[in-house]
């Protein structure tokens, strides 16, 4: 179905329209707002307020101007950032020791083995650095997409996620030099 | 396209394709072909995206349902939940809905007909009430002289 359509309807209060918007972009965004925080009861509260600002909200989202997944995209992001500066978990962009102690991540949430390790490093990288990187090699969303998500130019997008990328090849090298 | 911008693209990007820039990924898969040295560079930059790969989350289960089942409800329909916890049509809803005025108008009705009556319990007449006040008042009946 249309998903403009679904989109009045659900603005209009119509929950089976607002259901179906659920079912659709429920498990990309889970999958980000997981790879965010490393905690599945964080994660959850987000996901969930995610969702329901689409149910409050909705009417403030524009078809024209951008992909529902995006908007949604950009108010979890915001609601992680958020999170993480009230809780003063923020990762500085200008960190330069890429191995800091990061909170204990849930098993739940990733497959055995290596998974861990890449879990515990993306921790490690800044927020927003975290963020490019997962929604354009996980996520799918364009360069274009994600920079508007963040807020920044497609260039500061690449330098984000080039020094993102940097700083993971090299927490995971020292990772498997100490095993 | 250049070696330059082809390392950027790796650097950024990572050796998915899909997710090189799209205006950019033609001219970059020409050149992976035609350039040995893209080809080296793409073994070196691998290794990173295959360890990411491995990072799979899931959607916890029933978190859809949990979504539904907090929605704000709106003002009226916490009223009538309140009022008939255990309606199971909606159609019903309007029609409690539109009724609920008459129901009140009934309860203050009932409320203010108190006044109406004396204490023992028998409904005064307006009529009657005048003529007795005009009964008890002196000044009708003008100064007497004796």
């Amino acid at each position: 179905m249309d998903e403009a359509n679904l989109i009045r309807r659900s603005v209009g209060g119509d929950k089976s329209a607002y259901q179906l918007l659920v079912e659709h972009h429920l498990p990309p965004l889970s999958n980000y707002v997981m790879r965010m925080m490393a905690n599945a009861a964080e994660a959850d509260d987000i996901i969930q307020e995610t969702f329901i600002r689409l149910w409050t909200h909705g009417h403030k989202y524009n078809h024209g101007s951008a992909k529902l997944t995006t908007w949604l995209h950009n108010i979890a992001h915001n609601l992680c950032i958020d999170y993480f500066r009230k809780n003063d978990r923020l990762v500085p962009e200008s960190a330069d020791q890429p191995d800091q102690e990061t909170s204990g991540p849930e098993e739940d949430y990733i497959q055995q083995g290596m998974a861990m390790d890449i879990q515990t490093a993306m921790m490690t990288i800044p927020e927003r650095q975290r963020s490019a990187i997962i929604m354009c090699h996980y996520q799918g969303l364009s360069n274009k997409d994600t920079a508007t998500v963040l807020g920044v130019s497609v260039d500061a997008l690449e330098s984000l996620m080039a020094r993102g990328r940097r700083k993971l090849r090299h927490n995971l090298s020292t990772n498997w030099q100490e095993q | 396209m250049n070696i330059t911008r082809f390392q950027q693209l790796l650097d950024a990007y990572g050796t998915r394709e899909k997710n090189w820039p799209e205006e950019e990924r033609e001219a970059a898969l020409a050149l992976l072909r035609s350039d040995a040295e893209c080809v080296s560079l793409m073994q070196h930059y691998r290794s990173l995206d295959e360890q990411l790969d491995d990072y799979v989350t899931r959607t916890p289960p029933g978190l859809g349902q949990k979504i539904l089942n907090q929605l704000p409800v709106p003002l009226i329909d916490q009223i009538i939940g309140w009022l008939i916890p255990d309606v199971s049509s909606q159609i019903w809803r309007p029609a409690i809905a539109g009724s609920l005025p008459l129901i009140l108008g009934m309860i203050i009705g009932a409320s203010t007909m108190g006044s109406f009556l004396d204490d023992t319990g028998t409904e005064n007449n307006w009529d009657e009430e005048i003529y007795l006040f005009a009964l008890d008042d002196t000044s009708l009946m003008g100064s007497v002289d004796e």
